[in-house]
């Protein structure tokens, strides 16, 4: 242990000593001018000219020209842009006067470096599969969270946003890279962010980055690419680099953006107070009870201005002005339309041969969330949602000497949030979360929800003090808050919590040039560090509740205690990581021959602490991840790729801690050969395969799963260990093939298969619970068995038509399909007629991941349960009490069963329909099918492009508290409009739903009613922009001014039952994902 | 130049090279503990013996009233698990009372590890009368662990060493009644063989105060669970758990209990606090010096807040009226010259208990003035309709609860505040206690002379012995009041009035639930329930009205006599008992029905 931080400390030393060591070669300089353009003569902006030795640099002007020194004794200059082929003039033509250089154009971009987080690659070289997007086309995504605008962008990686939470980040966001790896939890990637890995619970931080900071974003897929980075490659990785300053004068960039953010897509609407209250009836009425809303009742809460015709019509018309019989939308009331958001960027980078560096700031403002209503007594403010964020990122590159160089990385933010109160321990989500459910179960007909202006009980002025009415059960317990629900007083007397987080990321790497040793060979050590704390203070006050007895809010009682403390809380939290990491990399072409090799090592501690929290949990995560990659190319033709990986971590025993991860892959440019060089149809194509194993090494929800944990507060018996748990191996099979037809139109495609044999599952099969041993405490074992398989598609097409128009357009699709194979399932009896049959001989081994069982619909031979207008069948709802009389089923143990309730399948035919009779629906919980596409064109100054994402073959099941409609006071909204009535059977009227009711009744289990087919495609972005003509910028002293309108979630096409329901989410009474409109405006100096 | 550049390398080789060293990303000392470890502190040693009574079947509210024919909850229109059990004919995955099986193998698992390894204690600061204390407190548990395991399952598993982690379960044999009885028994006996020293701290006592277990509640148990054994549901031909055998361990536990100081709690009440002897006992505050209550076996410290909880609409904080006494309860109440109101043999004519089968012998009772003249423990249990709301001054309000009345019956379906059945819980309910004056309600006993006496009254009456039946019954009569039962009655008569003499006494005290099952009567009693809808006529006078709450779907059926094991539990026994590795050639553990 001790004697690894005194070779790094000498290391360190050793460094420091180079620095005063190095020699100083005599400088010749060479200045080179001229210009670089494109087939069609346009000139190329940001094209990256390096010399031979890689110690000058330059980026081109936006006019193309260059102007520049070399002074490393170099004999050619490289040039790169992307999109097309790297060019290699040699100085001495350049000083000949051939100083116009022109690019051609690279459809495949097979001379793009891919980012494989520890080393990059040509692309042309890879033999995996790794997709990835750059940073000019996550500009278009307006975000304040970087995730966002790369959410369906990627090919192979797909997402789902399930909560759109205010206060949450990466946390809800569903990601995944070729779906599922294992049966067990945890199937998100590894992110690593310039070879650093941030984890989930620190990556809200990396959230503020803006999408300009950001250099590429890569994911890779197959096992064999996968295998070097050990324990962390099992789900896939996402790799994220940023930009560092390059040679050249300093660039300045500045950019604004203004945006509205709101789930303006099919907000919610409250029902009218009347209609409210006829679907309160109406369920009372299925249920055979006494309606809730008298006659009279309803007469007074008819507008017709709102509610139509019918037969209330002739009724004097007492609506919301008089305040007594009211219909209120409490949603509108108090949650905003827009929360705005400004964002402020500034960015300056630049440098010389010996130091480069760039600096980016970013201040960020969000505005409120609520409408905050008036209150005299709130001497406070409080605008939860509204937060400010400062985010600082500087690097530094700087060459000591010829074989020396260090670079730096320093990234900071803060932020300051404020939210609801009562909600410390971090708990913002909560509160949020809370308060969208509460503004939507507020029913209509709640009279109001504060006493007006010169309310008295027992003598005393109340006014604006928050109420609820007598005939209102807002008292009851929801959700677990376990008070008063009134979103009312939870903004004017509910107090504010404030959030201050802050983060700071430093790293440090030290270079070395080792080509005096072989021509080729560098090597790189460095440290760094992140942490960061969040402080939350958190001041409530405690407020009482009042009653109206009677609709006409004159006379009050209080409800329940009536104290006036004022609560103050804080709550910190604390973590932090450290890496140190060395790599030596090789690359070298002799001849026709080309190697590429890197060897790298990397140790990491993690640390978090939850003040007042406080468990083992807090322990140091540790591990070390090491690997060897080599590459052997000839000709650029055939290509041999070797991994080895070998990593551990402290969540393994120690007899059984580091572990292996081979995996081998070929490839064959067959567009190389010379059958098929100069050919204009076939311009590129490769075929590739690999095998590889990568490793999950986090899949327990407890630390140190090897080890037995006793309570030692009471000694009670605990969880028991594996002393042999091992991670959980992925071997998966990768064979594709990258095509480009005309050097315009690419193809590529890859096929996967994984499968794993080790899985870690509960070994609880067969044990009792009455041999004392809680079965969740039972030590699991690695003896699960699964497997994945699918496939990837893209076509990609861009072509320069004109010298003023340019039009690309790309489709993709990726399809994944996991099967559990073993998973120690104890197998049904199937014997059906016997009274414990099931359906099913299993039901979670040899279906995929979260799949979901249900009732069968009885459904009519040759008919379908859904009619082609969308009602349902009216075979499969029970039409009288006579008919379920007489079905000859027992439904009494799915509870209550009354006409217009579902019709279910007796499918273990013992005559009883019970959880027994329930099948594993054809999707599951987990995607299967993704898809994407984009285009765009550029034309003359504008630019146009668009995004559309989608995800099919999957369901969601929605039948949550909302969904049942009985909810409280009643929760009704287009779900429960025409559901079955004896009535509207009768007339043979369009029929939506089962009979609505006041509790929970067989048709509330679960069944493709309350499943919805998951299916949807959004137009996920969509840019406008407009560059100024130069000449315009050039007198505001700016090299480019552009000006950009950008939305995102614009359009959603979906198969959800209700509007309100963003498929994404699939859930009501979250925040569904918002659309934004947004502002762009950036101007480089 | 050179030599820093193999150095660098050599460097960076040993950075890969060193996982190999045997200590690598081996964690820091943590929280994760070896059972092992336990022997070593006093501290740690107590701890493991303080969990050991975790799963205890301890009451200090009364749960089970609404799920038998005691009261009606309401919430039985609403999502609740009353509202589960009158609709739903539960399945053994989907019944959801709390048999504790889990909870309770898991206390056995520590008792077991305990008992077998305390000598492996290394500590030596403690006295062996403290070591001894402990191995009672393994023992007393251990037999009201397997007392409560008897009681909802019928069988149990009996083991007095851990299971081995490796364990295949395929030889592991179930217990029937008389075995576990016999195991019961045994182990009370062994807590009981202790030394008792009245000074130590240490020692198992007569008399530690309330909530805390004591020799009584152990004599408690091996009574309960003699009468358990020998009552219908549990007895099996040749056990030696005859009502006679049960009979005379009653009576030994009676003699030991008098003997030490337990009697009948007989205080009048002070100030109009009470209505009587019996409901001041409830609202009692605690005694522990045992100066007045010489009754209380097994008490609870915690009191309830019966005016939140269990409350009249017209207290300020009430939240829900909790459950309501059934019409059915209220039937049993005797007029206060000793008449049952209904034949105990057939209390109702119809299916429904709407048309009740009146006591020809009954003077009394008037239907139509059904309050009056009744049993005194009536007024001190139930708030019925004209019921006066305090003792002190009675007449200065009255609790209404006929339609429209002040705790008028309910309407609404989801309204929690007031009744559903015409009646409200008045036991433990001190009136005084509201949001101004504070908490001043009483508390549930876990065990009480009274409930020996009643037991050892049936036992008598079913073993024969029907003088000793008279004289416990009259006994817990003569305290409130009631006159002795009438002489002469047959064996059959007597043992309907001693269970109405229970039901009476014992209501909301948890003990109705298990005696209809032992019983075996949850036919008759447990899938139908009334209320009384009174309405007030223009010319003052009441109406009164039995309505029914409709079926208790199939509460009635034989299966619900026991618990049922979890399905996951017989699936994996069925598995892991067969002979062939086929489950159907298993012992199949489920109890009958289920």
């Amino acid at each position: 242990m001790r004697i690894r931080y005194k070779i790094t400390l000498a290391l360190i030393l050793l460094a420091a000593g180079f620095i005063n060591a190095a020699a100083q070669g005599e400088a010749v300089i060479i200045t080179l001018q001229g210009k670089v353009l494109d087939e069609f003569g346009n000139p190329i902006y940001n094209a990256l000219i390096v010399s031979e030795n890689e110690a000058n640099q330059y980026i081109t002007n936006p006019d193309g020209s260059y102007d520049f020194q070399i002074r490393d004794h170099s004999n050619y200059i490289t040039i790169t842009n992307p999109g097309y082929h790297n060019k290699i003039v040699l100085i001495s033509e350049i000083l000949d006067g051939h100083n116009v250089i022109t690019m051609e154009s690279d459809a495949q971009f097979e001379d793009e470096l891919v980012d494989l987080v520890h080393h990059k690659m040509r692309k042309n070289l890879l033999t995996g599969s790794v997709s990835y997007v750059k940073s000019r086309e996550l500009q278009s995504t307006p975000t304040y969270r970087l995730q966002e605008a790369y959410m369906g962008r990627i090919l192979g990686l797909g997402s789902l946003e399930r909560d759109a939470n205010p206060s949450m980040f990466d946390e809800s966001i569903y990601w995944s890279i070729r779906g599922d790896h294992s049966p067990s939890s945890v199937q998100a990637p590894t992110l690593m962010v310039d070879g650093i890995r941030y984890e989930g619970y620190d990556g809200h931080i990396f959230t503020y980055f803006n999408p300009r900071e950001v250099e590429s974003v890569t994911v890779i897929r197959d096992a064999a690419t996968n295998a070097l980075y050990g324990i962390l490659g099992g789900n896939g990785i996402i790799s994220i680099t940023t930009r560092r300053g390059q040679q050249g004068e300093p660039r300045i960039t500045v950019a604004y953006d203004h945006g509205w953010r709101g789930m303006d897509t099919d907000r919610y609407h409250s029902f009218s107070a009347f209609k409210h209250a006829m679907l309160r009836n109406e369920s009372c009425l299925n249920d055979g009870l006494k309606p809730v809303f008298s006659e009279q009742q309803l007469k007074y809460y008819y507008n017709p201005a709102v509610d139509g015709n019918c037969e209330y019509g002739n009724a004097k018309y007492e609506g919301p002005e008089n305040g007594i019989w009211p219909s209120n939308d409490y949603y509108d009331q108090f949650l905003k339309r827009y929360q705005t958001e400004d964002k402020l960027y500034l960015s300056i980078g630049g440098g010389s041969e010996y130091v480069q560096y760039m600096c980016n700031f970013q201040w960020m403002h969000t505005g409120a969330l609520f409408n905050q209503p008036e209150y005299s007594g709130m001497n406070y403010t409080m605008n939860p949602g509204s937060a400010n964020y400062f985010h600082v990122a500087s690097n530094l590159d700087s060459k000591l000497n010829y074989f020396i160089s260090a670079t730096f990385t320093l990234r900071g933010d803060f932020k300051i949030e404020n939210g609801l109160g009562s909600c410390p321990n971090d708990r913002m989500r909560v509160r949020y979360e809370d308060m969208i459910k509460h503004v939507m179960v507020a029913a209509p007909t709640i009279t109001s929800l504060y006493a007006p202006e010169g309310a008295m009980v027992d003598g005393r002025d109340i006014s604006y003090k928050p109420i609820f009415s007598e005939n209102s059960t807002m008292g009851g317990q929801i959700w677990g808050l376990g008070y008063k629900v009134n979103p009312y007083a939870e903004l004017t007397h509910g107090g504010k919590t404030t959030k201050y987080a802050t983060f700071v990321h430093m790293d440090a790497k030290v270079n070395l040039d080792f080509d005096m040793i072989t021509p080729g060979l560098g090597g790189q050590l460095g440290f760094s560090f992140k942490g960061g704390g969040d402080k939350d203070i958190d001041w409530t006050i405690s407020y009482t509740m009042y009653k109206a007895n009677d609709p006409s809010n004159t006379t009050f009682k209080q409800d329940g205690a009536e104290y006036d403390t004022n609560g103050y809380s804080k709550y910190y939290s604390f973590c932090y990581s450290y890496e140190y990491f060395g790599k030596l990399e090789y690359m070298r072409q002799f001849g026709d021959h080309f190697v590429q090799a890197v060897a790298m090592g990397n140790h990491r501690e993690l640390a978090s602490r939850d003040i007042g929290g406080g468990s083992y949990q807090t322990i140091p995560y540790r591990s070390e991840i090491f690997g060897l990659n080599a590459l052997y190319a000839y000709k650029d033709k055939y290509l041999v790729n070797g991994t080895l990986g070998f990593s551990g971590s402290d969540e393994f025993p120690m007899n059984n801690r580091f572990f292996f991860t081979p995996g081998v892959g070929l490839g064959w440019v067959v567009s190389k050969e010379d059958f098929l060089k100069g050919n204009g149809f076939l311009t590129y194509l490769k075929l590739r395969g690999s095998y590889g194993r990568a490793a999950r090494g986090s899949f327990s929800s407890y630390r140190f799963a090897y080890k037995d944990n006793v309570t030692s507060s009471t000694w009670d018996q605990g969880r028991m260990g594996n002393p042999s748990l091992e991670p959980e191996f992925v071997n998966g099979m990768d064979a594709g093939l990258d095509l480009t037809l005309f050097n315009c139109l690419n193809f590529s495609g890859s096929i996967f298969k994984e499968k794993m044999n080790n899985a870690y599952i509960d070994a609880t099969t067969y044990v009792p619970t009455f041999q004392g041993i809680s079965l969740s405490n039972y030590p699991g074992s690695n003896t699960g068995k699964f497997e994945n398989h699918g496939y990837e598609l893209s076509v990609e097409f861009r072509k320069q038509f004109t010298k003023n128009f340019t039009f690309w357009a790309g489709a993709s699709t990726w399809f994944n399909d996991n099967t559990v194979l073993e998973i120690g399932e104890r197998p049904n009896n199937i014997d059906y007629g016997s009274p414990d049959a099931y359906a099913q001989e299993y039901y979670t081994q040899g279906f995929s991941r979260g799949r979901i069982c249900g009732y069968e619909f009885d459904v009519p031979e040759g008919e379908t349960w859904r009619l082609a207008d969308g009602s349902i069948n009216p075979h499969i709802l029970f039409q009288s009490q006579e008919e379920i009389d007489n079905c000859g089923l027992d439904y009494t143990q799915m509870g209550t069963v009354r006409p217009g309730d579902f019709k279910y399948k007796d499918l273990t035919g013992d005559g009883t329909i019970n959880y027994k009779d329930q099948i594993v629906y054809k999707y599951s919980t987990i995607p299967r099918q993704y898809f994407n596409a984009h285009l765009g064109f550029r034309f003359k100054r504008f630019e146009v492009s668009a995004l559309f994402y989608g995800v099919s073959k999957y369901y969601r099941p929605i039948g949550d508290a909302f969904f049942l409609g009985y909810l409280n006071d009643g929760f009704y909204c287009d779900l429960h409009e025409n559901c079955w009535t004896a009535e509207r059977a009768a007339n043979g009227d369009y029929i939506k739903g089962p009979a609505l009711s006041m509790t929970s009744t067989s048709s509330h289990g679960t069944n493709m009613y309350n499943v919805a087919d998951g299916t949807f495609l959004k137009l996920k972005n969509a840019e406008i922009a407009y560059t100024l003509p130069e000449k315009l910028s050039r007198k505001m002293y700016a090299q480019d001014i552009r000006i950009a309108l950008q939305g995102q979630n614009l359009v959603t096409w979906d198969r959800m039952p209700s509007k309100y329901i963003d498929p994404e989410t699939g859930y009501l009474g979250v925040w569904q994902p918002m659309r934004v409109w947004n502002i762009a405006l950036n101007v480089t100096f | 130049m050179k030599k820093l550049y193999k150095l660098f390398v050599l460097a960076f080789s040993a950075l890969v090279i060193l996982p190999s060293c045997s200590q690598l990303l081996e964690p820091e000392p943590y929280g994760l503990v070896d059972l092992d470890l336990v022997w070593t502190k006093y501290n740690y040693t107590s701890s493991l013996v303080a969990t050991i009574g975790k799963a205890a079947n301890y009451e200090n509210s009364f749960p089970y009233s609404a799920y038998c024919d005691e009261a009606q909850s309401v919430n039985d229109r609403i999502d609740s698990g009353w509202h589960s059990w009158y609709t739903i004919d539960f399945n053994a995955a989907s019944y959801i009372m709390t048999g504790g099986w889990d909870a309770i193998y898991n206390n056995l698992r520590t008792i077991a590890f305990f008992l077998t390894n305390e000598h492996k204690i290394s500590f030596t600061n403690v006295k062996d009368e403290e070591k001894e204390f402990w191995d009672v407190k393994a023992h007393f548990y251990r037999a009201w662990h397997y007392f409560t395991l008897m009681k909802r399952y019928g069988k149990a598993v009996i083991f007095t060493e851990v299971y081995d982690i490796n364990e295949t379960f395929s030889t592991v044999q179930l217990s029937g009644v008389e075995e576990i009885a016999d195991f019961i028994i045994s182990e009370l006996d062994l807590a009981l063989a202790a030394t008792e020293d009245e000074n130590s701290p240490y020692t198992f006592r007569w008399n530690p105060g309330f909530g805390t277990i004591n020799r009584g509640f152990a004599w408690v148990l091996k009574a309960r669970t003699a009468m358990f054994a020998a009552s219908p549901l549990y007895y099996t031909e040749g056990s030696k758990y005859t009502w006679e055998y049960a009979y005379q361990i009653n009576k030994k536990a009676i003699e030991e209990l008098t003997a030490h100081d337990y009697k009948l709690f007989e205080l009048a009440p002070e100030d109009n606090v009470a209505y009587g002897v019996y409901d001041y006992y409830h609202i009692r505050e605690v005694d522990k010096s045992r100066s007045k209550d010489k009754e209380t076996i097994l008490g609870n410290t915690g009191n309830l807040s019966m005016w939140v909880d269990y409350g009249l609409p017209t207290t300020k904080g009430q939240i829900s009226c909790g459950i309501c006494p059934t019409q059915e309860l209220v039937d049993c109440y005797e007029t206060i010259d000793g008449e049952p109101i209904l034949d105990l043999a057939q209390p109702y004519l119809d299916e429904e208990h709407l048309i009740p089968n009146y006591n020809k012998n009954n003077t009394l009772y008037d239907p139509e003035n059904p309050y009056e003249n009744r049993d005194p423990r009536f007024y001190g249990t139930i708030y019925y309709n004209n019921a006066p709301r305090w003792w002190v001054n009675p007449d200065s309000l009255r609790v209404q609860t006929y339609v429209g009345g002040n705790c008028g019956i309910s309407e609404e379906p989801t309204s929690k505040h007031n009744t559903r059945t015409g009646y409200y819980v008045r036991k433990y309910n001190r009136d005084v206690s509201n949001e101004r004056d504070g908490n001043q309600d009483g508390r549930v006993h876990n065990a009480r002379l009274a409930e020996m006496y009643l037991n050892f009254a049936e036992c008598a009456c079913e073993a024969g012995h029907l003088e000793d039946a008279y004289d416990y019954t009259n006994l817990v009569r003569e305290r409130v009041g009631m006159p002795d039962l009438p002489k002469g009655l047959s064996q059959d008569q007597l043992r309907l009035r001693i269970r109405n003499e229970r039901r009476v006494e014992f209501a909301f005290e948890n003990l109705r639930f298990d005696d209809v099952r032992r019983w075996k009567i949850i036919d008759q009693t447990e899938e139908h329930v009334t209320g009384m809808r009174i309405t007030k006529a223009a010319n003052g006078k009441f109406k009164y009205e039995r309505f029914s709450f409709g079926t208790r779907v199939n509460k009635g059926d034989p299966k619900y006599l026991l618990y049922p094991l979890s399905e996951e539990e017989v699936e994996k026994m069925k598995h892991n008992t067969s002979p062939t590795g086929k489950p159907e050639d298993g012992v199949n553990w489920q109890n009958p029905g289920w």
